[in-house]
């Protein structure tokens, strides 16, 4: 993984929201949503904010001393993550400064939640996709 | 005569002499654009509204006026009964859609055989859609519509006015009315909807949950029927759910059993689900509009009749997924409506009592 590489959400595929603390990120193109506690939400504000990854690593090292490479650790699981789900993508623009308010001064593990449940919702749409016998037979079945 | 890109099996359903005649000849060599196509379609419309009665009708739906003109009784009866609930409107019309049957005499419109063209999730012609002309094929009535999102018009062009029997909620009509509708900051959504004293419950879960049943037992307990299925959510100034169809999807022998018979008539019976309309029962059991209170997940894996609290973003997940969002450019205005309403009002998660009655009540603790 590249230190110096800044990131911000996929264009135009990947949209998200905040409500309060937990953030819903779906990535439209595959249909996937996910869903962010708080302190995974503030990596993903970090992260889509263009910071270069060093930077946000090292503030998470700082914010947390006693736990310094276990969040560090898990910061690179988190980005493997959204790399992984094609939910950032690498940019040059640059990115103004960026602050990590963490919810606490004990470390938590950032959680994300892949709704993969989702998916038969997703894959069968109640109206549309169906196939020549009509709803609710599916498109392949 | 060499016809070319994704346009190409379209135009060969036209006739020569009419496509000549309407564009001078002019594009057969080349690749019509998405403009060109429409005006081509508009220009048609024109000429067949010459020699022909178009049948219209105006009214109120999910917050706008919709006006709908076909040139058949089939194809108008098909495109409208579901709004059949929904009041008539004297303001000026937002939306119009023109229907036209491919099969009538004087065809000027193309047969879409559209299986050389690659198709989106909902049939959206990918590579012709941009962002105010798009294009969608419904595979199951064979329609072809065409849609001017700036000046509001929907063309709709159906293969044989015989495709669209059995057709349920205007079904051909969903994706184009959720692209204009989110021009005006409104959202289609997959859900159920009820209402009391003006304010709504968006039901939401998984298919088989539950949700459509609930929905409408909850009319028998002096609830309001917005909707099943698909409703539409407005956030401007504040949030509201806004009634789309009258129909209700459920299995068949519980709506055969719930439902008087002589009123409701089936749209749909396959695979153990239909649908059926609700506007032959009284009108009083029909809301067109009400503010959104709360979002219940219908979950059955919870004890009957318990409720308790649940994340705004499961629920916002599970509607978007349901509503099979996947289009950037639209899509994304409509997860942000949704996400706006439900970040506005409090969510449970709940599951329905065999005694509906009960069940009502529990929905009216969530209400206040």
């Amino acid at each position: 993984m590249n230190d110096n590489a800044k990131y911000q959400a996929s264009y135009p595929n990947v949209v998200a929201e905040s409500f309060g603390s937990e953030t819903v990120i779906v990535n439209l193109a595959k249909g996937t949503y996910f869903s962010l506690d708080e302190v995974a939400s503030i990596l993903w504000t970090a992260v889509t904010g263009r910071a270069p990854i060093s930077k946000i690593r090292k503030a998470i090292r700082s914010n947390y001393p006693q736990d310094e490479d276990t969040a560090a650790s898990d910061f690179d699981d988190f980005l493997e993550t959204l790399l992984k789900h094609e939910l950032v993508e690498t940019t040059d623009e640059t990115s103004g400064d960026f602050v990590l308010n963490f919810p606490a001064a004990l470390y938590s593990k950032p959680v994300i939640t892949v709704h993969s449940d989702l998916q038969d919702i997703l894959l069968l749409d109640p109206v549309h996709d169906i196939n020549e016998e009509g709803w609710p037979s599916g498109a392949n079945s | 005569m060499r016809k070319v890109g994704p346009l190409g099996p379209i135009l060969n359903g036209l006739r020569t002499e009419e496509t000549n005649r309407i564009t001078g000849g002019n594009f057969l060599e080349t690749e019509p654009g998405a403009d060109f196509f429409f005006s081509l379609l508009q220009e048609s419309i024109n000429v067949l509204s010459k020699s022909n009665s178009f049948k219209s009708i105006r009214k109120r739906v999910a917050g706008v006026v919709l006006e709908v003109s076909a040139a058949n009784e089939q194809v108008f009866e098909a495109l409208t009964d579901s709004f059949k609930h929904q009041p008539y409107a004297n303001e000026p019309t937002d939306f119009r859609v023109y229907a036209w049957s491919a099969d009538e005499e004087r065809n000027v419109f193309p047969s879409p055989p559209m299986d050389k063209i690659h198709l989106g999730h909902r049939g959206e012609i990918e590579k012709l859609n941009g962002k105010r002309f798009r294009y969608v094929f419904h595979s199951h009535s064979q329609a072809l519509l065409a849609v001017d999102c700036q000046q509001g018009i929907v063309i709709v062009v159906v293969k044989n006015r015989k495709s669209l029997l059995g057709i349920d909620c205007a079904a051909p009509l969903r994706t184009p009315l959720s692209w204009l509708l989110v021009t005006r900051g409104i959202a289609i959504v997959h859900a159920a909807a009820i209402s009391k004293q003006d304010k709504a419950i968006l039901l939401v879960g998984r298919a088989g949950a539950g949700k459509s049943t609930l929905a409408y037992r909850s009319t028998q307990a002096g609830w309001r029927f917005l909707g099943d299925d698909l409703v539409a959510l407005s956030s401007s100034p504040s949030p509201k759910v806004l009634s789309l169809y009258s129909t209700v999807k459920l299995w068949n022998d519980h709506g055969d059993s719930m439902l008087p018979s002589v009123l409701v008539k089936k749209w749909q019976e396959k695979n153990g689900k239909a649908v059926f309309r609700l506007d032959l029962l009284n009108q009083n059991v029909f809301a067109h509009e009400a503010a959104l209170a709360a979002v219940v997940l219908v979950d059955r894996s919870l004890e009957p009749g318990r409720f308790e609290r649940a994340s705004q973003g499961l629920a916002t997940s599970i509607v978007g997924a349901s509503t099979q969002l996947t289009i950037p450019n639209s899509d994304k205005e409509i997860f942000h409506i949704l996400s706006s309403n439900i970040r506005s009002v409090s969510c449970w998660r709940f599951s329905p009592q065999d005694d509906q009655t009960k069940s009502c009540q529990r929905m009216e603790e969530i209400l206040a």
